[in-house]
């Protein structure tokens, strides 16, 4: 039997904001009052992405927008998201972590699986060196944590979601039955929205209700991925806690969902087109190639749509990438206007060996100036320099709320 | 219709369109295959609108005339696991029979109206190739046509036709060849260049083919025929202007250094080294360098993970001594094809096409560019 241990941070975003706040020589602890981090959109609304304790109390909801949780609580409070600073405080939970296991998996930017297995000797009972780990985080980097131990990773994931914050719970083996078949079917790890849903339907409101069926009728009904709920709902799971950096990425992509549709094609253009520039620059970030391109895109209605296609030569510039996208959105464009418009890469590849052209242009050029280009970001921000196009689009604006999806980006100073 | 054959007979004309039946059936008929039965013929027509292929056969006994569409891909699979032998093959309103010994087969069929018209080439523009030579030439010379469908106009070989000579001329824009050919003119006196798609040049070159086989061949304003024995094979042509291939062609006094090079040997080599240093993921790329000194052609690769390999092969060198870095994928095409003993390789410098002849013809070329060093 293994030990798993989840490490999860409370309110994380607003935790963070908190502990960077009281850093810089603020009075106010955010976590004392009702607040939230709310992200502002283009339209001026804005998404709750964390809550304090108190804003939760008063019916303050994740994903909800500002102004309703505005009526629910008129004196909340809300922080603006500081991405940066999320980063350094992941990156120094993780380094603390690594002490206590060589196997450490980062499973969000707030999340993270420890193999505990044979650690006693080390640590002591895992409750107890769970309950010392706790309170080490909350002295020394300034926040809480939830501490989920089981004999799997779904287990242990699960267990740290029981009562918040500041806690160890168990969710071993024999504890199953007790404490997680009980649990209304949405507390099922890895159960979403959807597939909740269509349990209800089915009469199954309860982890229990799940882990007593058939699982040949699960298959039948939900497929795949029913089955390995039911096994989750059994404590069974077998996946390793993973180590080490993460495995080279299959694909690259970048995406945008706006609030108003973008209604004709060159604004769709527009947008691929930054969406490009920021891909090549992460291609070459990364020394790969691809050599299949992607564009998909909702409508209005929401529907999917998209077209791949696969090239001969390997594609690094941007300009390879505008001038093989642009085509394929020329292939899916709706006419009632894009709601969601997503670019990606794929078939990675490490061979960056430049073959020469016999007509037309001339690649080597082309390199010198995105390398060029690239250099130039690298040192002063991607912002320093930018095709006359893009500048003048607007297509950057959509992006500049949206910059968690750059969260892998850029070498910051540690503050803890 | 009605007709008796072998099973050998339905299953060639079967094999010979079967390249023609459309993969993507937006439109139903042409995922089949038309079969007709008129005189003392059987025509078998497959069309996927880029390409179509005709096949006719009077090897056989029509018992009764009549016309059907059958469903391809169904069909050959069928085809090809009847016992050996003689068969019936019959239509009844839209269904299919197929009788062999006491056994039957019924597939539904479908109106032979659906069928698009078999399409007619015309113009002046005709000759007639040698197959023999035709098929040599096209397979050194389309090795270095592309496969990326989003630039048609590589996918396919240029024919540059003046008069009684060809040249034929394919180029995926890192690399080029050249052959200079000749045909019979049946038409008129004519110069013209027009781009063949590889896809069905492949297909005619499929089989091997007797010295005195023949191909004629009617280029038209957008299509093109080609007719062997009883088989017509008929492509729209890739439009654009195809560049101008004859400013990359390194003149002589460009020539820095020439290696006569055993092209098995060579060929073995670069097999060994391609190994080493191809990345796993995108299998047509293998770096190897290659350098020219002291009457050796020396060739390494090394792969950071798996090792490196070096070879030396003696060569007749005239010239100064070269070094260059190569997508061993474009060496190897050609050493495949290329129908010559000894090659001839003409270094023009590090980052300009090595030019690669056959010892034998002065009339072929391949030439390619080299990976930045």
């Amino acid at each position: 039997m293994r030990v798993i241990f989840h490490v999860d941070v409370n309110s994380a975003f607003l935790s963070w904001s908190a502990v960077e706040h009281l850093l810089l020589g603020g009075d106010l602890d955010y976590r004392t009052v009702p607040s939230a981090v709310a992200k502002k959109n283009e339209s001026g609304g804005g998404i709750i992405l964390a809550k304090s304790e108190l804003a939760k109390k008063a019916g303050v909801h994740t994903g909800e927008v500002v102004w309703q949780a505005k009526q629910k609580c008129p004196d909340l409070l809300l922080v603006p998201p500081d991405y940066p600073c999320y980063l350094r405080a992941s990156h120094a939970m993780k380094t603390l972590l690594r002490e206590y296991s060589p196997a450490v998996e980062a499973f969000s930017v707030d999340e993270c699986f420890l193999d505990m297995t044979g650690q006693e000797k080390f640590f002591g009972p895992p409750v107890e060196a769970a309950a010392a780990l706790k309170d080490r985080i909350r002295e020394e980097l300034g926040f809480t944590v939830n501490i989920g131990l089981g004999n799997t990773k779904a287990t242990a994931k699960m267990a740290s979601e029981f009562q918040k914050p500041d806690r160890v719970h168990t969710l071993w083996q024999e504890e199953i039955k007790t404490k997680l078949w009980p649990q209304p079917i949405d507390f099922l790890f890895m159960a979403g929205r959807r597939t909740v849903e269509k349990l209800l339907r089915l009469g199954v409101t309860k982890v229990g209700d799940m882990a007593a069926l058939s699982p040949v009728l699960i298959k039948e009904l939900m497929g795949k991925n029913g089955v390995t709920l039911w096994h989750y709902a059994n404590g069974r799971d077998d996946s390793p806690v993973l180590e080490g950096p993460l495995p080279p990425p299959k694909s690259i992509s970048k995406s945008v969902t706006v609030s108003h549709v973008l209604k004709t094609q060159k604004e769709c253009e527009d947008v691929l087109l930054y969406i490009a520039e920021e891909l090549s620059f992460q291609l070459r970030e990364k020394g790969l190639t691809a050599v299949v391109i992607t564009v998909a895109l909702k409508d209005r209605d929401r529907r999917y749509f998209s077209r791949r296609q696969k090239f001969s030569d390997p594609i690094l510039h941007y300009k390879d990438i505008c001038d093989k996208a642009l085509p394929l959105l020329g292939m899916v464009y709706p006419r009632n206007g894009v709601k969601y418009l997503c670019l990606c890469l794929s078939e990675l590849s490490a061979e960056r060996s430049l073959n020469g052209l016999l007509f037309g242009r001339d690649v080597f050029k082309e390199e010198r100036l995105e390398e060029a280009v690239f250099a130039l970001k690298k040192r002063y921000g991607k912002q320093c320099v930018t095709t006359a196009r893009s500048l003048h689009s607007g297509a950057e604006q959509l992006f500049r709320h949206f910059d968690e999806e750059d969260f892998g980006g850029g070498a910051l100073p540690r503050f803890y | 219709m009605k007709i008796k054959c072998e099973k050998s007979n339905f299953l060639k004309g079967l094999q010979t369109v079967a390249k023609a039946v459309s993969a993507k059936n937006t439109i139903y008929a042409l995922s089949g295959i038309l079969i007709t039965a008129k005189g003392q013929e059987m025509i078998f027509r497959a069309t996927d609108i880029e390409i179509a292929i005709e096949y006719r056969d009077s090897d056989l006994t029509v018992v009764e005339e009549g016309s059907l569409i059958i469903p391809g891909r169904y069909i050959l699979e069928i085809a090809k696991k009847l016992p050996e032998g003689e068969i019936e093959l019959s239509s009844e309103g839209y269904t299919f029979n197929i009788r062999y010994g006491s056994s039957e087969i019924t597939v539904n069929g479908l109106d032979k109206e659906e069928f698009p018209d078999f399409p007619v080439v015309e113009g002046d523009i005709a000759g007639v190739f040698s197959l023999y030579r035709f098929e040599k030439d096209i397979k050194e010379v389309a090795v270095a046509a592309s496969p990326d469908e989003s630039r048609p106009l590589f996918t396919g070989v240029l024919f540059e036709i003046d008069g009684q000579n060809v040249n034929f001329v394919a180029t995926d824009t890192h690399r080029l060849a050249m052959k200079k050919s000749s045909w019979v003119l049946t038409g008129k006196e004519n110069s013209v260049s027009v781009v063949v798609p590889n896809k069905i040049l492949q297909e005619i070159i499929r089989n091997d083919f007797e010295e005195d086989s023949k191909l004629e061949v009617v280029i038209g304003m957008k299509q093109i025929s080609f007719r062997h024995e009883n088989t017509l094979y008929v492509s729209r042509l890739i439009e654009g202007k195809f560049p101008n291939y004859h400013q990359v062609i390194p003149e002589a006094e460009r020539i820095k250094a020439v290696a006569e090079v055993d092209a098995s040997y060579f060929s073995a080599t670069l097999e060994r080294a391609f190994i080493l240093s191809k990345e796993l993921v995108r299998e047509h790329v293998g770096r190897v360098s290659i350098a020219l000194a002291n009457d050796m052609l020396i060739v390494d690769s090394r792969s950071p993970e798996m090792g490196h390999i070096h070879e030396e092969i003696p060569v007749l060198q005239q010239g100064e001594d070269m070094s260059l870095v190569f997508n061993a994928r474009y060496l190897l095409d050609i050493l495949r094809v290329i129908e010559s003993e000894t090659i001839v390789m003409r270094f023009t410098g590090a980052n300009t096409p090595l030019v690669i002849g056959r010892k034998d013809d002065e009339g072929y070329i391949y030439l390619a560019l080299p990976l930045k060093a």
